[in-house]
């Protein structure tokens, strides 16, 4: 009994660590764009190595996702840009719980980065970059409210059983 | 030349026809990609086409035919996926990538007022290989390079390898002989295709005492070697400009060295243009090199000294 309900609260303990990764790898995505609008405006380094500089900065899967992307588009595999980040956007998103609006927005970055102008490119980052800031925003904001909730469905839950199994 | 070097920047169709292809890539010039066009290689032996499964076919209707897909993706690997990243040079028409190779684009041009501002909607794309031929110089240095360099000048026609022989002819006097000390080099590399710099770096072998400006105008290229590199040897690449000749005579008035090419059949049609016959009655050159065709590139014909007098033909190397 004593088992069931603390998987109960495992669940919600969870749910609340899911959406507290999510956040932290929002953030993450947030300094990526800003990284690697300065290496294109500035230094007007090649998207590979900006990539691969931009990943030393961050931590988490964001970085993971970077880095990676870099190699991959260092390796001159002989494939689109778009198909390589929307691959190595896929992984980040199913490995770090991220969810399809992410995806999407991630997505939607990769099919101008590189071909674009340096214009174009500068604005669609920080049109990503305030993208991500009302996500931000409205995660926050909903966090402690959801916190509770899952934390109190997945007692709920794990009493249900209990009492279910009694 | 490695094959695989090169098949790495096209997309995975194209890639598979030049791996399933037979030809040496020693022996390409150039690799033409062309929307809705046959995919089209320039060899030693003249133009080749490729079918889809890499065989040689003498009709272009059976070549394989380059989508607007294979060229975007091409151009996309060409540049790093940073086309952006080449926005200066594609004002130019082309970028080099790594290994020295220059890559031509065509398109649509975009106009800001009178001058073109970028290119945009690309549908051509002409990636030309680098060859270097090291030792090509050393038959024509003892007239170049006894104990002092000479000034010289390289005449040839186009595609005779005249940038090849200055390339080896810079190696060598940047290195140096048995007989002679090397000498610090400067070369203006307008379209860099003396260094073929990727990033800054040079991707052919110019020398240990060699610097490149790349990307530069020649007659400012000149004026910057001469002002903060302290050249011994200027080297700069088809003259044909007044506003060389300034730059040219400061050069000279330094005491540096000149090593130049120029466009031309003979010394004799290189009189008849204004700039170079000036260049001529002031007897600025002391060595002047012809390339000429005959079955291969790189082949010197003459070599004349200041007062046009010949001082070795064909059979003189």
């Amino acid at each position: 009994m004593l088992l069931i309900l603390l998987s109960g609260m495992g669940l919600g303990f969870s749910s609340v660590r899911r959406m507290r990764q999510r956040l932290s790898e929002l953030k993450s995505m947030r300094r990526m764009a800003l990284f690697l609008e300065n290496e294109i405006a500035c230094a007007h380094t090649l998207l590979p190595q900006a990539l691969t500089r931009t990943g030393q900065k961050l931590d988490g899967g964001c970085a993971q996702f970077v880095k990676s992307l870099g190699r991959h588009l260092s390796c001159r595999e002989g494939h689109s840009m778009e198909e390589i980040f929307r691959e190595e956007a896929f992984q980040y998103q199913t490995q770090w719980d991220l969810t399809e609006r992410d995806y999407r927005l991630l997505c939607q970055l990769g099919s101008c980065l590189g071909v674009e102008s340096r214009k174009m490119q500068i604005e669609q980052l920080r049109l990503f970059q305030k993208e991500l800031e009302i996500e931000i925003e409205s995660l926050e904001k909903s966090m402690p409210a959801r916190q509770k909730m899952y934390q109190s469905l997945g007692i709920s839950a794990g009493v249900f059983l209990v009492i279910l199994l009694l | 030349m490695e094959k695989e070097q090169i098949v790495r920047f096209f997309s995975s169709p194209l890639r598979e026809i030049l791996q399933k292809s037979k030809l040496s890539f020693e022996t390409v010039y150039e690799i033409r990609l062309r929307v809705k066009k046959p995919l089209i290689l320039l060899t030693s032996q003249g133009e080749r086409f490729l079918d889809g499964q890499g065989r040689l076919v003498s009709e272009w209707k059976e070549a394989y035919q380059v989508t607007a897909a294979d060229l975007l993706e091409t151009l996309e690997i060409l540049s790093g996926y940073s086309l952006y990243a080449y926005e200066e040079e594609l004002r130019q028409g082309f970028f080099t990538v790594p290994g020295g190779h220059r890559v031509g684009v065509a398109g649509r041009v975009v106009l800001a007022g009178q001058s073109v501002e970028g290119l945009r909607d690309i549908s051509c794309v002409n990636l030309r290989l680098a060859h270097e031929n090291k030792g090509c110089a050393t038959p024509i240095l003892p007239w170049v390079f006894e104990k002092e360099v000479a000034h010289t000048l390289i005449i040839s026609p186009p595609r005779c390898g005249k940038t090849t022989l200055l390339r080896d002819l810079i190696r060598q006097i940047s290195n140096g002989t048995p007989e002679n000390p090397g000498r610090t080099v400067g070369v203006v590399d307008e379209r860099s295709e003396i260094a073929g710099c990727y990033q800054g770096v040079a991707q052919n072998d110019v020398g240990i005492r060699t610097d490149v400006l790349d990307g530069c105008p020649k007659a400012e290229g000149m004026m910057m070697l001469i002002r903060s590199m302290a050249p011994q040897v200027v080297a700069v690449d088809e003259l044909g400009d007044y506003g060389d000749i300034h730059a040219i005579e400061s050069v000279v008035h330094c005491g540096c060295k000149l090593l130049a090419t120029v466009h031309g059949n003979s010394l004799t049609d290189l009189k008849r243009k204004p700039l170079f016959g000036r260049l001529m009655e002031e007897k600025i050159f002391e060595r002047y090199l012809v390339l000429g065709h005959r079955e291969r590139a790189g082949v010197i014909q003459e070599i004349y000294d200041r007062d046009g007098r010949l001082l070795a033909d064909g059979n003189g190397f």
